[in-house]
């Protein structure tokens, strides 16, 4: 493979990883830079622990 | 006509444990938490669902409540959604009362006090099954005109059991129901409504009292439970062991494929030393934690859980805890997020304060994988008095740790956190009942799917991150140590071990602490990142690994800090929202890390001195 196809990979890659990160850390940040409402993204009690999973399942049904 | 504009919004309402969640999931086709024992759901949940006229239903669950006097605050959101009190939501076009039918004597009041409020209602008359099981004959047409409201059959967790709702709802126009007189003996109406309505059996000790004679005697039950726990633990190890074999020697084979077909440069040490031996180390616990919820779940569903409840009660109380505490605990096995959010159902603000702090004390799942890798890498498979694993009880220890640790630390905030009053432990003991396949199958699905998605999620991004972080800066033409410790994470971590090597931590360790702040596994996973990139783990078998590098000092040392693991941002921040300000979270995270270092300090030295 062409080393910057590789490079272009990586670094997509790694964009995408900071990016899940960010999800998981500052859920309001990521929220805002989406430019969601961060009320909404919370109805139901979730926390973004992304733990159980179920918090807000039924309300976006 | 718009279907939304015109969308009959009800509201399941009733005691708690009468089946509302379960109706709830029936109607809507979700999959909210549901077990046997009041209490579980301390939200309002929403959902819709269409009636076959094409109408649309607009459901929400609430908390279950005894009465419209709130004592707790998931009881105030029951009121106020019924009494539309709330800014945020609408009052109900209709209540459904949700009733179980193998416990109306206490069930029936509440919805005699529900008729009061003058909304359109109907009484769902749930686990009409296990009533006529135990011999209850009701006249559902008498229990009807008692109660002056119509009366439909439903059978939650049947695959038809809400048919007869959905006919009512589809066919009846909601009626208000007349309104008692001022001043009715909401008691007394009960007892003449049962004495019309409903024939019980002769009275006769109940299968639920032969066994609660065992199973809540004071030296018996605690036995039974004790039992029941070693048990649990043993088949996590003895158990899982064929299935992750399986999943190690797949990844294995895995990081060798690509290694071998993919072209030297960085994208190959991504996913060979990252994605692979970081994401899919953590992947290998899966047996293990499935293992544990099956017996999680099983005792939900019985019905034993809140029987250990009133086993563990005098323990709790001599610790200052709060009898509701015990779900809200319970809940933080899994994670302490939804643990501490059921602290709502607590009253006392208090013992609402306390459990909330204790609740990270609790072995959350995510502390799994690391006590299973470390156990597994550190702690020999021999028998014990020739039944128990040694790993098994190890791991056993470890949670009872954090279970003693919990109830200390109750016992010495009490002595800070001045009380308001009392509260006895009130919890009504649900029927045993045997485990229903499908439930526990639907649980350990779901609870595959949330790992798998965290495995492939965070914890895949921060394996990343951290390979980034472990392999740049690359080392400098004329380099001589390992080219590993010229990058950020040898950099941060040589920096770090400072402050934890006197607890025996080695740099290595130090680097994988910071991104377990995330997720707690991430620390697995960091490990396993960190030492592929140093080239000394390839494929998979991090334990050998780790066991060749560290001293057993170190490994309990870990084991130990891991029993208090201050570290996780998610428990943190709904602290924050539970308490609504930054001072718990500051107690929280400083009183949990000093607990951490200090048992990591004293297992570490006491180690070495006997080693």
């Amino acid at each position: 493979m062409n080393a910057i196809i590789q490079n272009v990979i990586l670094v997509a890659i790694l964009l995408a990883a900071a990016g899940v990160t960010l999800k998981k850390v500052a859920p309001n940040l990521w929220n805002k830079a989406l430019g969601r409402n961060a009320a909404s993204a919370s109805a139901g009690g979730c926390s973004g622990c992304s733990t159980c999973g179920g918090c807000d399942k039924a309300s976006s049904r | 006509m718009n279907s939304t504009s015109a969308a009959l919004r009800i509201a399941l309402v009733g005691n708690p444990n009468s089946g509302k969640t379960a109706l709830f999931n029936r109607l809507t086709g979700s999959r909210q938490k549901v077990a046997n024992y009041a209490g579980v759901t301390v939200e309002r949940k929403e959902g819709r669902f269409e009636l076959p006229s094409g109408r649309h239903v607009q459901v929400i669950d609430l908390p279950g409540a005894y009465s419209l006097t709130a004592t707790s605050p998931d009881e105030a959101i029951t009121r106020d959604v019924c009494m539309g009190l709330r800014n945020d939501q609408d009052k109900p076009d209709m209540l459904v009362c949700v009733v179980d039918a193998t416990n109306l004597r206490l069930h029936l009041r509440f919805a005699l006090e529900l008729r009061q409020l003058g909304l359109p209602m109907l009484l769902a008359l749930n686990m009409t099954d296990a009533a006529a099981r135990r011999n209850i004959r009701i006249d559902t047409a008498r229990l009807s005109e008692g109660l002056g409201m119509p009366v439909v059959n439903t059978v939650a967790i049947h695959h038809d059991g809400a048919q007869a709702l959905v006919a009512s709802l589809n066919d009846v126009a909601p009626a208000v129901p007349t309104p008692l007189p001022e001043g009715t003996d909401l008691h007394g109406l009960v007892r003449q409504v049962l004495t019309d309505a409903v024939t019980l059996p002769i009275d006769a000790p109940s299968l639920d009292e032969r066994i609660d004679r065992w199973a809540l005697h004071p030296v018996w039950g605690m036995l039974i439970l004790a039992v029941a726990m070693l048990l649990m633990f043993q088949a996590v190890y003895a158990w899982a062991a064929p299935m992750q074999d399986a999943i190690e020697a797949g990844m294995g084979w895995l990081g060798e494929v690509v290694g071998n077909y993919m072209p030297d440069g960085p994208l190959r040490g991504l996913l060979v030393d990252g994605v692979i031996a970081g994401a899919g180390g953590v992947l290998v616990f899966l047996p293990q934690i499935l293992l544990l919820f099956l017996f999680i779940l099983a005792l939900e569903e019985s019905g034993y859980l809140p029987r250990a409840a009133v086993l563990l009660d005098r323990f709790m109380v001599a610790a200052g805890l709060s009898g509701r505490a015990f779900i809200p605990m319970l809940s933080s096995f899994a994670c302490a997020v939804p643990g501490i959010m059921a602290t709502r159902s607590i009253q006392d603000p208090r013992d609402r304060l306390i459990t909330i702090l204790v609740a990270p004390l609790m072995t959350c799942s995510a502390r799994l994988p690391v006590y299973a890798l470390l156990i597994g890498a550190f702690i020999p498979s021999r028998q014990v008095w020739g039944i128990f694993n040694l790993q098994g009880l190890v791991l056993f220890a470890l949670y009872a740790a954090g279970i003693v640790s919990a109830l200390i630390v109750a016992y010495v905030s009490k002595l800070f956190i001045k009380a308001t009053n009392e509260s006895a432990l009130l919890l009504e003991l649900p029927s045993y009942r045997l485990p229903r396949i499908r439930n526990i199958a639907i649980g350990l699905w779901e609870r595959a799917q949330i790992f798998l998605r965290r495995v492939g999620g965070i914890i895949l991004a921060l394996s990343v991150l951290l390979w980034f972080i472990s392999t740049y800066p690359t080392p400098p033409a004329d380099w001589t140590a390992p080219a590993i410790d010229y990058s950020f994470a040898g950099r941060i971590g040589h920096a770090l071990a400072v402050v934890f090597e006197p607890i025996g931590f080695t740099w290595q360790i130090c680097v994988a602490l910071i991104p377990g702040l995330a997720a707690r596994e991430v620390a697995v996973s960091g490990l396993a990142t960190v030492y592929a990139v140093a080239g000394g783990e390839e494929g998979g078998q991090l334990g050998g690994m780790l066991a060749s590098q560290w001293g057993l000092p170190t490994a309990l040392s870990l084991l130990a800090w891991y029993v208090f693991a201050p570290q996780c941002i998610s428990t943190l921040a709904i602290i924050k929202r539970e308490t609504n300000g930054w001072k718990m979270v500051a107690v929280s995270a400083f009183y949990l890390t000093a607990l951490a270092y200090g048992a990591a300090w004293i297992t570490y030295r006491l180690a070495l001195l006997l080693a």
